[in-house]
């Protein structure tokens, strides 16, 4: 009896440690997520030309398309795309529709920012992340069985985030035109509710046992179409040519973004395959903290505000940061856990993937019988055609005529790097990157 | 004897109606719920998107 009891016993505290490890791992990837989300707002803010904002927004995307198919092939290789897809083909519906959303969101920010300014659009559309807790625990059974004190961290956490968010979309803002205030509104909380329904196809494809490196490469492919018919649409094809055109001096700028953007959004993704997205989406969250540390001390954003104004952006930054945290130790329960597998099984059964493959990728380990990933020449043709790309238009680029501080973007580029090689290192000790 | 209680769905949003293996892929995500709540989100968002512009 004893004997038989203690095999399972050591196998069910083997996959708890593997559960916490896997939960830690993913708190960290969300934390990094927003570092670097946060960060690529910097190149952005170099471009002070007048291009229109859906062309920024369409040049952005593009470096991001390169990011996103440059950077998998660098990691696994195409090879592990490939077998992804073959394994839940369906999955690549699920990406698309999630791209076709991120791009008609993103559109609508532009609108709020125009007609309501950033202090009142940007808490409005950050709203996303309570709809991302709401959708988990609806369709993905995540919180359930869980507590009233992980309930208190992570909705609690949430909505301290957003308090925060305010403060600082208040403290950061210029006044905003108030014509079409009414229209303003509609457009930010439209963007929050197409963002915060879009994390229904990334839990969808985890659930589902998918890499998120095989995710994103078929995401940008909704991304990249909605966006440039939406750019097409707005603007007509000739005068959006000669638009690029005249930006040529800094596409790279813009793309560089979209690059840095893709590095956040994977670790994003990451934090929603292993901390589900009502853990997951508002650490990232957190982004915003981060973009206002490059502005208010490289680009020197604040400089002369009034007191109250730094006031609020220390209070806000603190309100985030305790949210942050409630979230970070609001981990999830074995009980929780079981609904997750439940949830996971559901998937499985439904498009008919392998039960074993589906727990071995929750679990973010290589299923029996997977062949290891390997890079071909095509992944590095892949690799060498996009970094020439970025050559190029970085021997086109202007330097900006801007005064950056240097002495404090040395500390933040540091900790942007520390993260990501010590988020990278834990990933690929931890689960390989499967 | 006791008494056979049947068992009742714990989440009838969640635990939506299985579909058998043959049934193609296609089928199992254009009769999936979770999918038309995204698509409905993203058509109600380009005619927002109309309205704005």
């Amino acid at each position: 009896m004893t004997s038989a009891a203690q095999p399972l016993d050591s196998a069910e505290v083997q996959r708890a440690a593997r559960s916490k490890k896997l939960h830690a791992l993913g708190i960290l990837s969300g934390f990094t997520a927003g570092a670097w989300l946060g960060a690529a707002e910097a190149p952005t803010k170099l471009v002070s030309m007048g291009i229109s904002p859906i062309a920024i927004s369409l040049i952005m995307v593009i470096g991001v398309f390169l990011a996103r198919w440059s950077l998998p092939a660098l990691i696994l290789g195409t090879s592990s795309v490939r077998a992804d897809v073959c394994r839940a083909p369906h999955l690549i519906i699920w990406a698309v529709l999630a791209g076709c959303l991120w791009a008609v969101a993103n559109t609508l920010t532009i609108f709020a920012i125009r007609d309501i300014g950033l202090s009142i659009a940007f808490p409005l559309w950050n709203s996303n992340s309570l709809l991302g807790i709401f959708w988990g625990f609806l369709f993905f059974n995540e919180l359930r069985q869980a507590g009233w004190r992980r309930w208190t961290g992570v909705l609690g956490g949430a909505v301290v985030m957003c308090a925060g968010a305010t403060l600082l979309a208040i403290a950061s803002s210029t006044p905003g035109p108030a014509g079409h205030s009414f229209r303003g509104v509609w457009a930010a909380l439209g963007a929050g509710v197409l963002w915060g329904t879009m994390y229904i196809p990334y839990r969808k494809a985890y659930l589902t046992g998918m890499n998120p490196l095989s995710f994103v490469t078929f995401f940008t492919f909704g991304e990249v179409g909605m966006m440039s018919a939406l750019a097409i649409g707005y603007t007509g094809l000739a005068p959006l040519w000669q638009e690029l055109l005249g930006a040529r001096g800094v596409i790279f700028w813009l793309m560089l973004g979209g690059f840095i953007w893709v590095i956040g959004d994977l670790f994003q993704q990451y934090a929603a395959k292993y901390v589900g997205i009502s853990r997951g989406i508002p650490l990232s969250n957190s982004n915003q903290l981060w973009g206002l540390l490059w502005g208010i001390f490289v680009f020197g954003e604040l400089h002369g505000r009034s007191s109250s104004t730094y006031l609020q952006v220390v209070g806000g930054s603190l309100l985030m940061m305790l949210g942050v945290g409630a979230i970070a130790f609001s981990s999830a329960t074995g009980e929780e856990q079981k609904r997750w597998k439940e949830a996971a099984q559901r998937e499985g059964r439904r498009y008919n993937v392998a039960e074993d493959f589906v727990q071995a990728r929750m679990e973010g380990r290589q299923a029996a019988g997977e062949s290891t990933p390997i890079r071909t020449v095509r992944d590095w043709l892949l690799v060498a055609a996009a970094t020439a790309i970025f050559v190029i238009f970085a021997a086109m680029a202007r330097v900006p005529q801007l005064s950056l501080h240097w002495g404090p973007a040395a500390p933040l580029t540091a900790a942007l790097l520390v993260l990501l090689f010590v988020c990278t290192l834990t990933l690929w000790r931890t689960t390989r990157f499967h | 004897m006791g008494i056979v209680i049947p068992s009742v769905p714990r989440n009838l949003l969640s635990e939506h109606t299985e579909i058998p293996k043959a049934t193609s892929r296609l089928m199992s995500v254009l009769t999936d719920l979770h999918f038309w709540v995204p698509v409905a989100v993203l058509l109600a968002g380009l005619l927002l998107l109309s309205f704005m512009h």
